[in-house]
Parts: structure tokens; sequence; C-alpha cells
């Protein structure tokens, strides 16, 4: 090990367990960041703080003013610009030494395979189910480790699939959680708000399991969820499995996961627009209610059609709505009538569509 | 019997509280069916139930003091 090195590492080479060849691992292996955002962030931050060889910056998006509060690598300087650009200079000039690779684009179907299968262990620092089931696939398949780190306000959870456990086969994404069109309406942290300091926790935790993984030092979190509230600090570590039945849900070659449709939102042609009930005005409009019959009877609205279409049975059948009608999409909230609207003009061809904003709640007086 | 249900994610959002008691539910598949009777929110997300601490599919006999969790997907990062 050059002096240099000795010098830069030297606090953790003090560590019981950690020694030069854990070091000399760390600069030998390869991390690939998927999504350079609240939890990307503090993971790369800290990978290239502890001498991680070969860092690998997925993402494809630009950074806005609303990301500055989480995502700590960026300035308001960076607006703008890439993440994934941005990143990637920022963090050579923390360690001029590990090499570093920006990948100013989304992950998809078709160049998944080819991204990840050149490093050692994967991050999935995503922000949509799409992605997470698409990193799940691709890494079974080239038998890659990946931590995942998800969030939702306050609440962050963490693991690491694709693990050889004594216990059984290694654990999937699909096995905790299998693939449901109703998954869809999950909020992000666009949808839910999110405390800043949580992708910080969760983020420099994945970076903490990737060191672990690559090093051999302490015990990798593989077959258990662990799951933070950061208002209480109250923590659950549950024990999680292989399931035969949810795995097999995952394409069985790449073949298949290349013509699997996955829902990537960066795929997304037709942004859903919204619309409240005030902006509605005078032109004639078909509302769209997606709700299910046990959860609403429908609202009576005068001169407004109203028809309900569950959310479960868009794809399922042909429905009956003229291509040309002015099609306003609602549900109690505004979440699910996004994805439904999303649905309606990209896969079922309307050209017309827009989602009702904060759903049936913020049309108070039209819900019964 | 009393069991003690965590809720996590968007289902402590949709509820309105982090934690709930049932009562008289003997086994996962009754707890089940009565979550989805108590709120539509758990039969549109699908969630997964951990009993003490462990993710469970089968049915399993609920006992007084057990801890259940209903954890749903996280989608943010």
């Amino acid at each position: 090990m050059a002096t240099n090195d000795f010098f830069r590492y030297q606090r953790q080479l003090k560590l019981d367990g950690f020694d030069q060849l854990a070091q000399q691992k760390l600069q030998h292996a390869s991390v690939l960041v998927i999504g350079v955002g609240g939890l990307g962030c503090p993971a790369a931050v800290y990978l290239t703080a502890a001498g991680v060889g070969t860092i690998g910056l997925l993402d494809g998006d630009r950074v806005e003013l609303t990301n500055l509060h989480r995502q700590v690598l960026f300035d308001e300087a960076d607006i703008g610009c890439s993440k994934a650009l941005v990143a990637q200079t920022k963090l050579q000039q923390k360690n001029s030494q590990l090499t570093l690779v920006a990948y100013d684009e989304w992950l998809t179907t078709e160049n998944a395979a080819s991204v990840i299968s050149s490093y050692d262990v994967v991050l999935d620092c995503s922000d949509n189910l799409p992605t997470r089931y698409l990193i799940s696939d691709v890494c079974r398949l080239l038998g890659k480790p990946v931590v995942y780190g998800a969030l939702h306000r306050y609440q962050g959870q963490l693991t690491v699939f694709n693990v050889p456990l004594a216990t059984g086969n290694p654990v999937t994404y699909r096995c905790l959680f299998p693939e449901s069109v109703e998954n869809s309406v999950i909020p992000s942290c666009i949808d839910a708000g999110v405390l800043g300091v949580l992708p910080g926790t969760i983020g420099t935790l994945q970076a903490n399991e990737a060191i672990k993984l690559i090093t051999g030092v302490g015990e990798v979190l593989a077959g258990k969820l662990w799951v933070i509230d950061l208002r209480t600090l109250e923590t659950e570590m549950i024990s999680i499995f292989h399931d035969p039945q949810s795995a097999a849900a995952a394409p069985p070659d790449f073949f298949h996961l290349r013509t699997k449709h996955y829902a990537l939102p960066c795929l997304s042609v037709a942004p859903v627009s919204e619309m409240t009930w005030e902006e509605l005005g005078a032109r004639k409009w078909i509302v769209v209610d997606v709700r299910e019959e046990y959860e609403a009877q429908l609202p009576t609205i005068e001169s407004i059609p109203v028809m309900r279409l569950p959310f479960d049975d868009l794809r399922k059948q042909k429905t009956m709505l003229p291509l040309d009608a002015a099609l306003l999409v609602a549900c109690q909230s505004g979440l699910r009538s996004k994805v439904a609207a999303r649905i309606l003009k990209e896969e079922l061809g309307y050209e017309e569509v827009f989602s009702l904003k904060g759903g049936w709640n913020a049309v108070h007086n039209c819900t019964k | 019997m009393e069991i003690k249900v965590k809720l996590f994610g968007m289902l402590a959002d949709e509820l309105q509280r982090q934690e709930m008691t049932l009562n008289g539910v003997s086994d996962l598949r009754s707890l089940e069916h009565e979550l989805s009777a108590l709120h539509p929110v758990f039969q549109r997300v699908q969630c997964r139930i951990s009993v003490n601490r462990k993710l469970v599919n089968d049915n399993v006999v609920l006992h007084t003091g057990d801890e259940v969790a209903v954890m749903p997907p996280f989608s943010g990062g």
C-alpha cells in the first residue's frame, strides 16, 4: 500500500478486523450506484471516502431546487445539470485516486445488463418500484448482490438481496414485495414528502453494507429487512425468506427480460396532466371514477356524466369510452387516478386524459 | 384475544395511526380478512405481514401478545 494511502485510510485501518487486505479489497472493488438522489448522494460520498476503487453513478435526471434539501452533493449552481456528471466531478475532487464513471442515462431493459455486469455490487438507490424490479431481475440473472434502500416520509427500509444464505436460496426484491399493478399507487417522495436526513441515514447505511460485502468485515444484512422510523428511532428487524412463487415471476433469461414491460417512469412518453375541479371549464367531460364499488358510491354531478371503471379492470376489458372524449380520471386522493390516466393514455390510446388533482377529497361538495 | 398490529408506510398514513389492536382474530387469514374489511387500502396495496419479526406467507395461528407488523413497499429514494 502506498504511504499516501496508508495515511488517507489510517483511521479505518486501525479498526479491529479491518486491515490492509480489507483496504485493498475496497480498492479493487467496483460499486454501481443506481439513482444519484437522496440515497445515492450520501452512499456515493462514503464509498468514495472509504476508497472503493471504481464507482459507477447512474442517473438520467437533472438537479432541481426541490432536490437540495436531501441530495447533499448538489449546490444551487448545479440546478439544471446532470446529477451523474455533477456527482462524478465533486466526488473526484474528494478522492482523485478512484475511477468514477458517470452514466447520464436512466436504467432500461436495454442498458441494464451491460452496465451492471461490470460491477461487483449494486446499490438500489432508485425512487420507483419498476426500476427496483428491473434491478432485482438483472442482478438475479447476473448473480450480483443488491444493497436496497427505500423511503416513505419518516420511515426507511434497508436490506441486501441476492446473497447466498445458510437458511436457503437468496432473497430477491420480488420475494419481499411481489409485483402487482396495485403497487403503482405507492407514493414516491414527490407525492408523500420526505425528511432530508432519512435518505442521509439509509444511503449511508447502504454504503456500510457495500463495504461489509466487499471486505468481509462484520455481518451483511441479508435475509433481514431493517426498518427505522426517524420520529421515534424505533426499529424493526424482520426475517425475510426466498419465496419460490414470487421469485418465479422474474424473467428466466435476458431475452425475456428485454421484452418484459416494466412501466419505467423514464420511458413514459406522456406525462400526466392534473386538473382541479375549478379548472374544468365549460367543455364536455366524462369523469372516470377508478375507485372500487366497495369504496364509495359514484357522485352525481349535474351536466357531467360519471362512470365507474375500477383501477383493477382498466386493462381487462375493452372500455366503452369514446376515443375523442376528454376524460377526467378521479379517485379518492388523486394518486391512483394519475396512474390510471397514464394507462388510459399510453396503453389504451385515449388522447385527452387528465387526472383530478387531489382526488374527490379535494372536491368537498361533490363527494356524495 | 387481542393482537397488536403495527402499520408502516402508506398504511399508517391512510389509517392515520401507527398501531391498532384487533380482537377475535385467531390466525393470519382471519387477520388479513379483518384488515380488508377495515379499510380498502389493504385490498389496494400488496403488503407483507410479519409475526414476531418473521415474514409469514402460510397461515399461522396467532396468540395473545404476538407482534404483528404490516409492511407495504416503500418507493422513495
